[in-house]
C-alpha cells in the first residue's frame, strides 16, 4: 500500500469537508442536536424511568456515531461519482484498497472527533456521569462500534460498486435497517424467535446490549464485549474480500467507468 | 568486433523506436438490454516514444473504451495493454508515468483549483518543495496563477482546460492521453491548447495519444493515426501514408482570364465552373504539364491552386467504405 496515495486522498476529503457547508452541518449540526434532544428527554423522564431515559440517550449517541462512521465512507465514494471525478482519481495508479483505506481514515478521524464532542456535551451539558464512571468501557465500545461501522461501510460500498450509482442512496439509508435489527433500545429477546439469530449477527446488537447493561449495572459485561468484538471484526474480515472481488467485477463490467 | 557494433546499433534503434503503449489483441464485450456486443474486437496498435498518435473514429466506435482500458479503469476480456513495457494491472505504479486530459474534466464542486492541483501533486508523490516549484512554473506558463483560490466549477471552459493541462503536466508524464482536449473551446483557446500539446511533446518528449472530432486538429498534431470503426482498427499509419493509400489523386484548380475553348477543356478532363477549371491529378504527375498544355492552347492563367485530400476527406471516405 502506497501511503502517499492514501494521504493525498485524505487531504482531498478534508478539503471537501472544510469547503462544503453541508458536510460540516452533517458532522456538527445533527450530532449536537441529537445530544440536546435526547439529553433533554432523559432529563425529563429521570423521575419516571431513569434507566429508560439513559438507555435512549446513550444509544442515540452511539447510533449517531455508527451512522456517521459508516455514511462518511460511503458518501465520499458517492461524491466521487456524482462529481464525475472518480475516473480522474482512479487513473493515478491508486489501488482499490488505497482508495478504501483513505476513506476509512477520513471517516475515522471525523467520527472520533464527533463522538468526543457528543460525549463531552452529554457529560458537561447533561451530567451523564456514567460516562466518566465507565470511561474505558465507553472508549472500548466506541472503538468496536467504529470497527463494525467500517465493516458495514465496506459492504455498502461493495453493493454500490456492484449495482451501480443508482444505489448510492444505500450510503445513507442502509444503516436504518441495521438499527431496526440491532435491538437498540430493547433486548434481542423482544424480536420473534425466528429473527433473533439474525439480530445477533448485526454489528451493533452486542454493543447496544452492553450499553444497557452498563446503565443497569454500572459495569461492562465481558461476554457481550467479546461477542461485539468478534462481530465487528467479522464484518471487516468478511467484507474486505467481498469488496476486492466486487471491485474487480466492477472494473470488468465497466461499472467503475459508468460511475465516473 | 563487427558483431558488437551491430548489437549496439540495433539496441539504439530498439530504444529509439520503443513502444510506450502496446495494445495487443484487446477485445471487450458489453451487455446491453440482454444483448452482447463487441465494443472492441481484437484491437492491436502501438504508440511510439515521443510521438503524437491520433485515435480516430465515429461516435461509438470504441475510442473511449480503448482509452479506459489503457487507463486501467476497465479490464479487457482478452488481450493486454502495456505501458512502458509493463502491464498496469500487475504494476500499477507505471500509471504514475501517465496523465489524462479530457474535454469534460470535472472535480468536486467544493474544491478550489489549488486543492485539486495539490492533491495531484501528492498522489504522484511529488515532494512538497518540488510540487510548489512545479505549480508555480506551470500555473504561470498557463496563466492561471490567479485562479488557485477559485472553486474549480466556477472556471470558464478555457480556464478549466488550462487548469487540466497544468494537472496533466504536474507529474512530468511520459504519456498523456487526451480525450477531445479542445471540445467546446473558443478557436483562440483551442489554438493555445494545441500549442501547449506540441510544446509538451517537443520540450518534455511527452508521448500523446489523442482522440478528437476535429480532423484538422489531428492532422495538425499527429504523427500517426489509427482509424477505429465498430470496435476494430481498420487502418493505421502516418497521416500521409493513410491518405495516399486512399487517395491517389489531388485536385488542381485553375482560374483562367477567360474559360474559352470549352471543348478542348472538357476533352482533357477538366470541369468548368465560370472562369475556374479543375481536374483530379495523379499524385505522381507534375502540375507543370497541365499548365504547359493550357498555355499551348493560348489559355491565360490567372491563379493556380491545389487541393490535397485532408484528414477529414480520409475520415469521410473511410466511414463510407466501412458502412458499405
Amino acid at each position: 500500500m502506497k501511503m502517499y496515495k492514501v494521504f493525498a486522498l485524505v487531504y482531498l476529503d478534508f478539503k471537501i469537508f472544510a469547503n462544503a457547508k453541508g458536510r460540516l452541518a452533517e458532522f456538527l449540526y445533527f450530532p449536537i442536536t441529537t445530544v440536546i434532544l435526547w439529553g433533554l428527554f432523559s432529563d425529563f423522564v429521570k423521575d419516571m424511568a431513569l434507566q429508560a431515559g439513559l438507555v435512549v440517550f446513550v444509544v442515540n449517541i452511539f447510533w449517531t456515531f455508527a451512522y456517521l462512521a459508516q455514511s462518511t465512507v460511503n458518501m465520499q465514494v458517492n461524491e466521487d461519482s456524482w462529481s464525475g471525478s472518480m475516473k480522474q482519481i482512479m487513473i493515478t495508479g491508486l489501488s482499490e484498497f488505497e482508495y478504501l483505506f483513505a476513506r476509512i481514515i477520513s471517516s475515522t478521524i471525523v467520527s472520533l472527533l464527533v463522538i468526543a464532542v457528543m460525549l463531552g456535551l452529554a457529560y458537561y451539558g447533561f451530567g451523564l456521569t456514567l460516562l466518566a464512571q465507565n470511561f474505558y468501557a465507553i472508549i472500548m465500545l466506541s472503538l468496536i462500534t467504529l470497527v463494525g461501522s467500517i465493516g458495514l461501510a465496506i459492504l455498502v460500498a461493495s453493493i454500490i460498486f456492484m449495482a451501480g450509482i443508482e444505489y448510492a442512496f444505500l450510503g445513507w439509508t442502509s444503516s436504518q435497517i441495521f438499527l431496526l435489527l440491532s435491538a437498540p433500545f430493547y433486548p434481542a429477546t423482544i424480536y420473534p424467535p425466528v429473527i433473533q439469530p439474525l439480530v445477533w449477527v448485526m454489528p451493533f446488537t452486542a454493543v447496544f446490549e452492553n450499553v444497557r447493561f452498563i446503565v443497569a449495572n454500572g459495569a461492562i459485561d465481558s461476554t457481550l464485549l467479546g461477542i461485539s468484538i468478534i462481530t465487528a471484526a467479522a464484518y471487516v474480515i468478511f467484507s474486505l474480500p467481498i469488496y476486492y472481488y466486487v471491485f474487480k467485477y466492477a472494473k470488468k463490467t465497466g461499472r467503475i467507468v459508468r460511475m465516473s | 568486433m563487427l558483431n558488437i557494433f551491430y548489437n549496439v546499433i540495433m539496441k539504439t534503434i530498439e530504444v529509439n523506436a520503443m513502444n510506450v503503449i502496446e495494445v495487443s489483441g484487446v477485445s471487450k464485450k458489453f451487455k446491453e438490454q440482454g444483448r452482447k456486443f463487441y465494443a472492441l474486437r481484437d484491437v492491436s496498435f502501438d504508440v511510439r516514444d515521443g510521438e503524437i498518435f491520433g485515435l480516430l473514429g465515429p461516435n461509438g466506435s470504441g475510442k473511449t473504451t480503448m482509452l479506459n482500458i489503457i487507463m486501467n479503469i476497465l479490464d479487457p476480456d482478452t488481450g493486454h495493454v502495456k505501458i512502458l513495457g509493463k502491464d498496469p494491472r500487475k504494476d500499477r505504479i507505471v500509471m504514475e508515468s501517465l496523465n489524462f486530459v479530457s474535454g469534460d474534466a470535472r472535480f468536486h464542486w467544493a474544491l478550489t483549483v489549488g486543492n485539486v492541483l495539490n492533491f495531484y501533486g501528492m498522489i504522484y508523490n511529488i515532494e512538497k518543495a518540488e510540487r510548489k516549484k512545479r505549480l508555480n512554473e506551470l500555473t504561470k506558463a498557463f496563466g492561471i496563477e490567479h485562479l488557485l483560490n477559485r472553486r474549480f466549477y466556477t472556471l470558464s471552459t478555457g480556464e478549466t482546460m488550462r487548469a487540466v493541462l497544468v494537472k496533466a503536466l504536474l507529474n512530468k508524464p511520459k504519456i498523456i492521453l487526451m480525450d477531445e482536449p479542445t471540445l467546446g473551446l473558443d478557436p483562440e483557446i483551442a489554438i493555445k491548447v494545441r500549442k501547449e500539446i506540441r510544446k509538451a511533446n517537443k520540450k518534455y518528449n511527452t508521448t500523446v495519444l489523442l482522440t478528437s472530432h476535429y480532423m484538422s486538429e489531428v492532422e495538425e498534431l499527429a504523427d500517426r493515426i489509427a482509424f477505429i470503426y465498430k470496435g476494430s482498427i481498420v487502418d493505421t499509419g502516418s497521416i500521409s501514408d493513410v491518405k495516399s493509400k486512399k487517395f491517389d489523386t489531388y485536385e488542381v484548380i485553375i482560374t483562367l482570364t477567360e474559360a474559352k475553348d470549352r471543348r478542348f477543356l472538357l476533352k482533357n478532363g477538366f470541369r468548368i465552373k465560370g472562369n475556374k477549371i479543375s481536374k483530379s491529378v495523379s499524385n505522381d504527375k507534375n502540375i507543370s504539364e497541365i499548365l504547359s498544355l493550357l498555355e499551348s492552347r493560348g489559355l491565360r492563367i490567372n491563379y493556380v491552386e491545389t487541393r490535397k485530400p485532408t484528414l477529414e476527406d480520409y475520415f469521410v471516405k473511410m466511414l463510407n467504405e466501412a458502412e458499405e
